[in-house]
């Protein structure tokens, strides 16, 4: 585990109240924490890529305690996560790999006590000011439908080409009004990950 | 007074270092957001002076999302902006009702020394339209070194019949500010300029 040089830190808080002429019995909160992060191998090929790899296991659990923080529940009460990378334009898709994911999973787990579902992800080579949507499912059955969501992020200054945009996502429940079907979060069994 | 407020949004920026020097301390932003329901949607309305409790709630629901989402007390608050987007059903001058009239009342009863005038943006346009709020110093208005914007940005608002109201703060300078003009500890009029 290794702490990255940290540009910027971002945090992206939503409420979403109100949907579809109604007021939500419980409002959907939603929340992306991104670090902006200089990338050691920008410029150049490596066939290793450890450094990165150290950097993503320290940013797990940093990225989720930060969350939990900024959402004010607790880690129990998240019921879907994601992660998503930007790499600066002098750096190459697996530099995203390299951070999302052999390391950032399990101390994302670790810090939001539980989540058997894979953490489903996105990733992309693009410029400052890119937007990155970032996916969210159920943290312990990727078949429930209704948490299948994103969040969208946006920072304009980053990633600058020698960096890289490293964000966790969470949500304290499924779409609002979601309404098409298929495996419930109150009927998961828990067990594999998948239902 | 029906105010529907569709979804709230905190951004926080803290910057940390730059071009990799680090700061001594990480300036830190902070874009409170509420998507809100037009209320003025086909109404004629010839002055919006009067319509003070739109602007109240609203002042006062952003600044209490962003102490709570930035964890701090009011006084390390040291900049300020506004800005509304009204969707395009609407016309400009909606937003700038809802952040004109009452909305700085709650604030500056929370924000202490607030000086200066709030400097705001508006203008009416489609969602994912990004915005950017002004920010200056909340005791004099040439402290040159708290010049800054923070560009804002909601993917989906504001829908056409809605406007989203921004309240934005700094609790710091630019970084590493060398532009010379008014330091923040030499403010001595205390009349909102100087």
């Amino acid at each position: 585990m290794k702490e990255p040089e940290i540009r910027k830190l971002d945090v992206f808080l939503e409420t979403i109240l109100f949907s579809e002429g109604k007021v939500l019995d419980k409002p959907l909160l939603k929340c992306a924490v991104a670090v902006v992060i200089k990338n050691p191998l920008a410029g150049s090929y490596q066939e290793n890529l450890d450094e990165l790899s150290e950097y993503g296991e320290y940013l797990g659990g940093y990225l989720t305690k930060k969350a939990i923080e900024k959402m004010h529940i607790d880690a129990e009460e998240i019921e879907s996560f994601g992660k998503a990378c930007i790499v600066g334009v002098n750096g190459e898709h697996e530099h995203a790999a390299a951070l999302l994911h052999p390391p950032l999973g399990a101390p994302m787990r670790e810090a939001l006590h539980g989540g058997k579902a894979i953490i489903p992800s996105a990733k992309k080579i693009a410029a400052a000011g890119a937007t990155l949507d970032v996916p969210l499912l159920h943290k312990n059955a990727m078949l429930v439908k209704s948490h299948y969501d994103a969040i969208t992020i946006r920072i304009p200054d980053a990633p600058r080409p020698d960096e890289i945009v490293v964000a966790v996502a969470f949500a304290n429940g499924g779409r609002p009004n979601a309404r098409v079907g298929g495996i419930k979060a109150s009927e998961i069994k828990c067990i594999n990950g998948l239902d | 007074m029906d105010l529907i407020i569709r979804k709230q949004v905190v951004i926080i920026d803290e910057v940390r270092s730059e071009i990799y020097r680090r700061l001594d301390l990480p300036l830190v932003k902070c874009a409170s957001i509420a998507v809100v329901k037009n209320p003025f949607l086909d109404k004629v309305i010839d002055d919006f002076s009067g319509y003070t409790e739109y602007g109240e709630k609203l002042g006062k629901i952003l600044l209490d999302s962003a102490l709570k989402a930035l964890d701090v007390t009011e006084d390390k608050i040291q900049s300020y902006g506004k800005a509304a987007i009204t969707g395009i059903d609407g016309e400009q001058e909606h937003g700038s009702a809802l952040i004109h009239v009452g909305f700085d009342t709650p604030i500056r009863e929370t924000i202490k020394n607030t000086y200066s005038l709030i400097p705001s943006s508006e203008k009416s346009a489609g969602p994912g339209c990004s915005i950017d709020v002004p920010l200056h110093s909340k005791v004099a208005v040439k402290v040159r070194t708290h010049f800054d914007a923070m560009e804002v940005w909601v993917q989906d608002s504001p829908h056409p019949d809605e406007i989203m109201v921004i309240l934005a703060l700094a609790q710091g300078s630019r970084p590493f500010p060398r532009v010379g003009g008014l330091l923040w500890d030499d403010v001595k009029n205390f009349d909102g300029m100087s």
